[in-house]
């Protein structure tokens, strides 16, 4: 599946958000990043499906929740930054 | 046994506490260490109680909830991020060690607040004129050692409007009683969430209005990389492995409290008291703290015997199966400020779980004890 994982810096943080999406029908999962994607170390992010990234992040930034940076992964696992 | 000690910690817990405790230590691991699902069903379930407590107290976000080990950790990071050597502190004259003793070692200059026990107006009154002098004003929302209710949203109101920083100390009315953080215009309140709120010990709970300087450092499962702790609440304040059982029991405590309603817990409480209280108002071998005002008074009452001491009471109430306290109650300042501090008092705490005919049985226990001296 398509997907982008959003950043949010802490787990409580991806937790918020993925209770916010849950409430707005948006199927969220919370992931722990890949090292590299941040330059902080260990950061947890939520994954949503291609189709519902843009609506996600409207919600998340309306909530204040402090979102970090955006990626696109393909069905095979390749992960790349975008802007979202 | 008859538990009238929950002031100090509630050990009449609903049945869920304990079950969710040992579920904690069955399924749950990290919150916030990995992904696997035993951590992700500890963070779920951290976060669960950051949620419940933010709804139980008026916090517009869930991250601005803290775990701490307790309510002393949670003033002194309350007081290690406002105070320094020579910041000039206000104190009502009912504080506990757990914030004289952090602001004395801080080096704090101290003023205490005077006031009439049970008098509202005149504190306030006093507080008005004291607040200029001040940086930081530190009050607790009820007495540990007398119950006075004292009236920290028009405290912290006079903060606000006069630039001043506000710890508001709710050790004995979380889940007591109706707290709001809001409404009190704190920068920080501090409660523990072993008693009003019926959790386990080892944990507490500090309301972080914005961020605040860390007190431990360490792990903290997310910023690996950042030199210090991250910048973001709750994570730069809880260094190291979260108290996962604990604070999953807690939220089996809170989730009650919601359900109960604080308010109404407070009612039930109050006519504990007042059932336990009325029968000694005419007897003349003690002397008690009381106010008939509900509103001013929580569930806890204490008393002086007139010809024993109070640890002599306490130790005879526990040969009958009735669990209270006595002695200072790690409030020197309390007790110095109503000219106790030579004998202490006998405190009398109630509990959700507590019926009146306990009550009834403990105040005539008390009288039959009284009356043999």
């Amino acid at each position: 599946m398509e997907s982008y994982i959003i950043m949010c810096r802490t787990i409580t943080y991806a937790q918020r958000a993925q209770r916010l999406l849950d409430r707005a029908g948006i199927r969220a999962n919370i992931v722990k990043a890949p090292q590299g994607l941040t330059s902080e170390g260990c950061s947890y992010g939520i994954r949503v499906s291609k189709a519902k990234g843009h609506r996600a992040t409207e919600i998340m930034r309306g909530a204040g929740i402090k979102l970090g940076k955006s990626f696109y992964q393909t069905p095979d696992g390749e992960i790349r930054e975008i802007e979202i | 046994m008859i538990y009238l000690d929950s002031a100090a910690t509630s050990m009449l817990k609903p049945p869920s506490v304990k079950r969710e405790m040992i579920e904690a230590m069955v399924n749950m691991s990290s919150p916030g260490r990995g992904s696997h699902p035993w951590a992700m069903k500890a963070s779920s379930v951290v976060y669960d109680c950051r949620e419940n407590i933010a709804k139980l107290f008026n916090v517009d976000k869930p991250e601005n909830v803290v775990f701490t080990f307790n309510a002393t950790h949670s003033l002194n990071i309350a007081i290690n991020s406002l105070v320094t050597k020579g910041t000039k502190v206000l104190v009502s004259p009912y504080e506990h060690n757990s914030v004289m003793r952090p602001l004395r070692a801080a080096g704090a200059e101290i003023r205490v607040i005077e006031g009439e026990l049970f008098d509202n107006f005149s504190f306030l009154a006093n507080a008005e004129k004291m607040m200029p002098w001040a940086d930081v004003v530190v009050c607790t929302h009820v007495s540990n050692v007398f119950g006075c209710v004292l009236p920290i949203n028009a405290l912290g109101n006079m903060c606000r409007s006069m630039g001043k920083k506000f710890i508001a100390d709710a050790s004995q009315s979380a889940g007591s009683m109706n707290v709001d953080f809001a409404a009190s215009n704190a920068d920080f309140m501090a409660f523990p969430g072993h008693k009003g709120l019926l959790g386990p010990q080892g944990t507490g709970v500090l309301i972080c209005k914005n961020e605040a300087k860390p007190l431990l450092y360490g792990g903290s499962g997310t910023d690996s990389l950042l030199p210090l702790m991250p910048e973001n609440l709750p994570d730069m304040l809880e260094a190291g492995t979260h108290n996962t059982a604990g604070i999953a029991a807690l939220n089996e405590g809170v989730k009650y409290v919601m359900r109960q309603g604080a308010e109404n817990i407070r009612l039930h409480e109050r006519n504990l008291l007042n059932i336990f209280s009325q029968p000694l108002f005419k007897n003349s071998n003690l002397r008690m703290f009381y106010c008939e005002n509900n509103a001013m008074q929580s569930s806890l009452v204490s008393i002086i015997p007139l010809k024993t001491n109070c640890e002599y009471v306490a130790e005879k109430l526990a040969e009958e199966g009735i669990a209270v306290r006595a002695g200072l109650h790690c409030s020197p300042l309390a007790h110095q400020s109503l000219g106790t501090d030579a004998t202490g008092t006998i405190r009398f705490s109630f509990s959700p779980f507590i019926s009146a005919a306990q009550a009834r049985t403990a105040s005539h226990a008390l009288e039959n004890i009284l009356k043999k001296l």
